[in-house]
């Protein structure tokens, strides 16, 4: 149980989140103009661009939508994922060290589940309605190889508390120890951030599935959202795997900050390097293969823990 | 300057691109245009504040477009483009226009029963008449560049009531409750697993992006299931409307038969890749279409091409996604035959052939005769599938609905 966060700590959090989800969306639209021939440079201000665009823009209403539900679903996007990094350690501190801060960060994730439902299922369309459909086919399908591999994890330093897994990576750090849980890990994050291959939910072919209604501010914080989750699930990778603050030389924020941008650049990279899984064909690899895979890596973990 | 006339200036604009029978041509300037300028396309009218229309509009697509200009949110701007048009300056002035929309006309959302009745061509008893909402900012249209969720034309209620009733499977409401807003509710029928579940009608086009000119694809969905599905062609073609990519000319450049079998090739596989959510290869893809257009086969397009198509012909994500999927018998005209994995395997091929100059010109496939098949194999090949599955194949198959027109001009011309 380390110190707390001092309070401008807390303050920053989020908006280093948003700084770095900025980067992501920006290193996103470099990637498409690169892919297209377009220089990539003046692509770095898109999403600035867009926000600009998406602030003047006139709200959407529809008569029979379940207005409450489809505005609150796209709301709870952002806040899941600011919220799931409260238990992130920055320099040996978190603004919460729950003492069951794993817990709490999928419980953030499962409320990303019922956003991207509701912001679907409220908006009246079949188009958003079939894209939370396939959102929660994905949630079966990667929630629980994900949860194996945060249970290896947490299995790996005996404690469901964020600070001490980190302290258990003093001597190796669990992506070395477990490379299986951290490739789940990895390929989860893209999942709940409805990214890259996994992004059936919000899909080109559905017109934009779930947040196909969503016009102005409402599409502004909904996407915006998608990236700021993604940005969390990264960042949260650094503590659980990749040994926290650890580093030669820079302070150990740096070093948080500094893993948490690489591991966030290689996850928008991958997305774009892939075309989309149909969650009715991965559905069984999940099952098939994920599941036993994080459970013999979980099981090899205990073994080991116990012996050593 | 007022802080929305300063964030109007810095907006990028984000279009919505809607092509006619006939816009091939012009579809293929806007989308070289916009890549340049790195202006993304809007996939919904809701998500865009541009209206790029390419082509002719008749009688039932301008009806169609009535329907996305009424989705597009303020501020708005509407770019109607014809052959003899510049394209970059259009899309300047209607860029520029956005810019200087200093006064936004706030729409007001219309109250629900200002909905009037529309025909019920369909006969399926919904419950209510079909109706759709006049109105600004809130949706009418079941074409589903949007909404499939209301469609009024089929009489068939909404998807409102079908989603409040049909999302479990139970119906929560009673049948025939009204929903909030006045819709009417789904009918209901039995589903492939004998279940009683609502059903939905919904329509995929003629204004859908990477979704080809001119189809519509009217299905009758149970979650995201098609039960069944009807094609038919919105709109014709002037008869003066030579098919795209056979025409003689394109910029005064004389084209091959290869290149231009390859550009149609690149074309279509560019749009099934944006389809199977591979963005980046489809956007390169189109690079490729657009410089081959330009200038021909160079040898750094030669290159870029051969890594292009290496990449995309080893995903298996890619093939893993298609594999299986609306396979058609061989006695179909050869474009069509096999799963959606061998549609764009062979479109591969014709692009090599290009790449690497090798073989004689392909004889020219009869896009016509294609089409005109497609069109009949496309109700039984979508029966059964989920919507996924339903835009790859359709996106695989790609009936140029350009090329019976044409060709029947030129048969009429002798």
């Amino acid at each position: 149980m380390g110190e707390p966060m001092p309070l401008w700590g807390v303050l920053l959090l989020p908006i280093g989140l948003l700084l770095l989800g900025y980067g992501a969306a920006a290193w996103s639209a470099m990637l498409t103009a690169r892919a297209g021939g377009a220089p990539a440079s003046a692509a770095a201000s898109a999403p600035a661009r867009e926000t600009a665009r998406l602030l003047v823009e006139q709200r959407r209403t529809i008569p029979g939508a379940d207005t409450v539900l489809w505005r609150l679903g796209g709301a709870a996007v952002p806040v899941a994922a600011i919220l799931s990094v409260l238990v992130l350690p920055v320099a040996g501190r978190s603004a919460a060290d729950l003492s069951v801060g794993v817990v709490w960060f999928n419980a953030m994730e499962v409320l990303i589940w019922v956003a991207v439902w509701t912001v679907g299922w409220g908006a009246d369309s079949v188009w958003g309605l079939v894209g939370a459909y396939r959102f929660l086919v994905q949630g079966l399908a990667y929630a629980l190889p994900h949860m194996f591999a945060l249970t290896t994890a947490a299995l790996g330093a005996g404690s469901l508390r964020v600070s001490d897994i980190v302290q258990a990576q003093e001597g190796v750090w669990f992506a070395a120890l477990m490379p299986v849980a951290f490739g789940v890990y990895l390929l989860s994050a893209m999942a709940m951030a409805y990214w890259g291959p996994f992004d059936q939910a919000v899909a080109r072919d559905l017109a934009g599935g779930a947040g196909a209604e969503l016009a102005g501010v409402d599409r502004l914080v909904f996407r915006a959202g998608r990236y700021l989750m993604l940005t969390a699930a990264a960042a949260m990778a650094v503590p659980l795997f990749l040994g926290g603050g650890a580093g030669p030389l820079l302070p150990e924020w740096t070093w948080t900050v500094l893993k948490a941008a690489a591991v966030l650049a290689l996850l928008v990279w991958l997305g774009h390097r892939l075309p989309t899984v149909r969650m009715d064909r991965f559905t069984e690899v999940g099952w098939v293969v994920l599941i036993p895979a994080t459970l013999l890596q979980a099981l090899v973990v205990a073994i080991f823990a116990l012996v050593v | 300057m007022d802080v929305t006339t300063w964030l109007l200036r810095r907006a990028r604009p984000r279009p919505f691109v809607v092509t006619a029978l006939g816009g091939t041509g012009l579809r293929i300037a806007v989308e070289d245009e916009l890549r340049r300028r790195s202006w993304q396309p809007a996939l919904t009218p809701v998500a865009a504040d541009m209206l790029v229309v390419c082509g002719p509009s008749d009688g039932e697509l301008a009806q169609v477009l009535d329907r996305v200009w009424e989705q597009i949110p303020e501020p708005r701007v509407r770019v109607l483009l014809d052959a003899r048009d510049d394209v970059a300056r259009s899309l300047n002035e209607g860029s520029a226009a956005l810019a200087e929309s200093a006064e936004i006309p706030r729409r007001e959302p219309p109250l629900a029963d200002s909905a009037h009745p529309a025909p019920d061509p369909s006969g399926h008893g919904g419950a209510g008449s079909g109706r759709h909402e006049d109105s600004g900012a809130a949706d009418a249209s079941a074409h589903s560049e949007e909404h499939g969720a209301h469609d009024r034309s089929e009489g068939a209620g909404s998807a409102a009531a079908d989603e409040h009733g049909g999302h479990s499977g139970h119906d929560m409401h009673g049948g025939g409750a009204e929903m909030p807003g006045g819709l009417p509710m789904a009918e209901r029928a039995a589903d492939r697993d004998g279940l009683t579940l609502d059903r939905l009608h919904a329509e995929l086009g003629p204004a859908l992006p990477d979704w080809p000119a001119g189809l519509r694809v009217s299905l009758t969905l149970q979650g995201d299931v098609v039960h069944d599905a009807a094609a038919s062609v919105v709109g014709a073609p002037p008869a003066d409307t030579a098919r795209f990519w056979t025409a003689p000319h394109l910029g005064g450049r004389e084209r091959g038969g290869l290149s231009a079998e390859a550009a149609a090739a690149l074309d279509g596989m560019q749009r099934l890749l944006a389809v199977a959510g591979w963005s980046d290869a489809a956007a390169t893809g189109r690079r490729l279409r657009d410089d081959l257009l330009r200038r021909g086969p160079r040898e750094t397009w030669r290159a870029q091409c051969r890594r292009w198509t290496r990449t995309v012909r080893r995903s298996r994500l890619l093939r893993w996604s298609t594999d299986g999927l609306g396979s058609v018998a061989p006695d179909a005209p050869e474009a069509l035959r096999g799963d959606v994995t061998a549609r764009w395997k062979r479109r591969l091929d014709t692009i090599e052939a290009a790449a690497a100059q090798k073989g004689a010109a392909p004889t020219p496939t009869d896009a016509g005769t294609a089409a005109q098949c497609a069109l009949d194999l496309l109700p039984s090949l979508l029966a059964g599938q989920e919507l996924a599955a339903v835009r790859l194949i359709v996106a695989s198959l790609d009936p140029d609905l350009e090329a019976p027109v044409a060709d029947g001009a030129e048969a009429h011309h002798g």
